[in-house]
């Protein structure tokens, strides 16, 4: 049955290769109504900034025409697209900073000086009492730590793809998975107890 | 209960949830989470989290995707002409080289048979550097020409 499923993603990731090596219109719309939603939420969790996250989903759309024929369908086409997303996300952010500070900063500096400034858009979005609770952990937590909980908790990523969009070997991926996991767990405990 | 065990379990219940663990794993976890109130509410605690990272649904503008989908048609509407752009001058030298190299002997057979100059130099251009052009833009981009069968405009990405 595992063999069936996996058989099942490989045949999925080698349509979509094919249908962005021959620039499938049709197909290429199906994918941006399929993935609009993954991508906005994900750009959200990594920049905290909605209108930018709205920017980025389109600059990575064209970017995805772009680079198709870069796209072998060996492995999952989730990856992929989130690493061109996150790319994208943090060279904006680089241009941005770069306007008050000329050196090029990291990754995460960069992505750390996108949530600083902006109020949190989760508290807007939390739609159960527990996530009320977590939303606040969720803004004050570093982006990359949101990055990793995300990816392996709602695009069902493994460790392995995770370490490929962040950039990152798969122990620091994992602990980074840990420790989100662990400062939301007590925001959430220390959010009951008070109530 | 040693402490040790409280420990373990509550690593077992972060790697249940991050990487997977074994059945065997599973098997001791879940019996000593049915005696471990501590433990079981830690477990329910985890489970709560999960549960709250499912249940955030951020606002989004509904016309976003066709704002992409229309730009996606827009910039794979350049594409062609791009390529083309860069395609033909390429064809048109290729092509160059392989006349010069063919027009010496194009010139003797004209010569042996005895057609006048202008007519074998036309009959060159036509049968010669044309279809010479053509195919080596076939070879070389052989993109260039298809177009995408499922569209219904005959448009291609």
């Amino acid at each position: 049955m595992v063999m069936a499923f996996s058989q099942g993603l490989e045949t999925e990731a080698r349509t979509i290769a094919l249908a962005l090596q021959r620039k499938d219109p049709e197909f290429l719309s199906r994918l941006v109504a399929q993935y609009h939603y993954r991508l906005l939420r994900y750009l959200i969790h990594l920049t905290a900034r909605p209108e930018l996250a709205e920017d980025l989903v389109q600059e990575t759309w064209l970017h995805v025409l772009e680079r198709a024929a870069q796209y072998n369908g060996r492995s999952r086409f989730e990856p992929w697209i989130f690493s061109i997303a996150r790319n994208l996300a943090i060279d904006d952010l680089r241009r941005r900073m770069a306007v008050n500070n000329p050196a090029p900063p990291d990754a995460e500096r960069v992505l750390e000086f996108a949530a600083s400034d902006t109020q949190s858009p989760f508290l807007a979005a939390a739609k159960s009492e527990d996530a009320v609770r977590i939303a606040a952990a969720m803004g004050a937590l570093e982006p990359i730590y949101r990055e990793a909980l995300l990816l392996r908790f709602q695009e069902d990523l493994s460790l392995e793809e995770i370490a490929q969009v962040a950039g990152a070997p798969v122990s620091t991926v994992s602990s980074r998975i840990y420790r989100g996991l662990a400062m939301l767990r007590s925001q959430l405990e220390g959010s009951t107890h008070a109530v | 209960m040693p402490f040790e065990s409280h420990e373990k379990a509550r690593r077992l219940l972060d790697r249940a949830a991050v990487e997977g663990i074994s059945p065997e794993e599973q098997r001791w976890l879940h019996s000593h989470t049915a005696q471990c109130a501590e433990c079981a509410g830690y477990a329910e605690l985890s489970q709560r989290v999960l549960g709250a990272l499912d249940a955030f649904a951020f606002d989004f503008d509904p016309a976003g995707p066709l704002r992409v989908q229309e730009a996606l048609r827009r910039r794979a509407a350049l594409a062609p002409s791009h390529r083309l752009a860069k395609a033909v001058p390429v064809a048109i030298g290729l092509t160059i080289v392989g006349s010069l190299a063919m027009y010496q002997p194009a010139a003797w057979l004209a010569g042996r048979w005895s057609v006048a100059a202008p007519a074998w130099q036309i009959a060159f251009a036509a049968f010669w550097f044309l279809p010479s052009m053509l195919l080596t833009l076939l070879l070389l981009f052989p993109g260039l020409f298809l177009r995408d069968g499922s569209s219904g405009d005959g448009e291609t990405l």
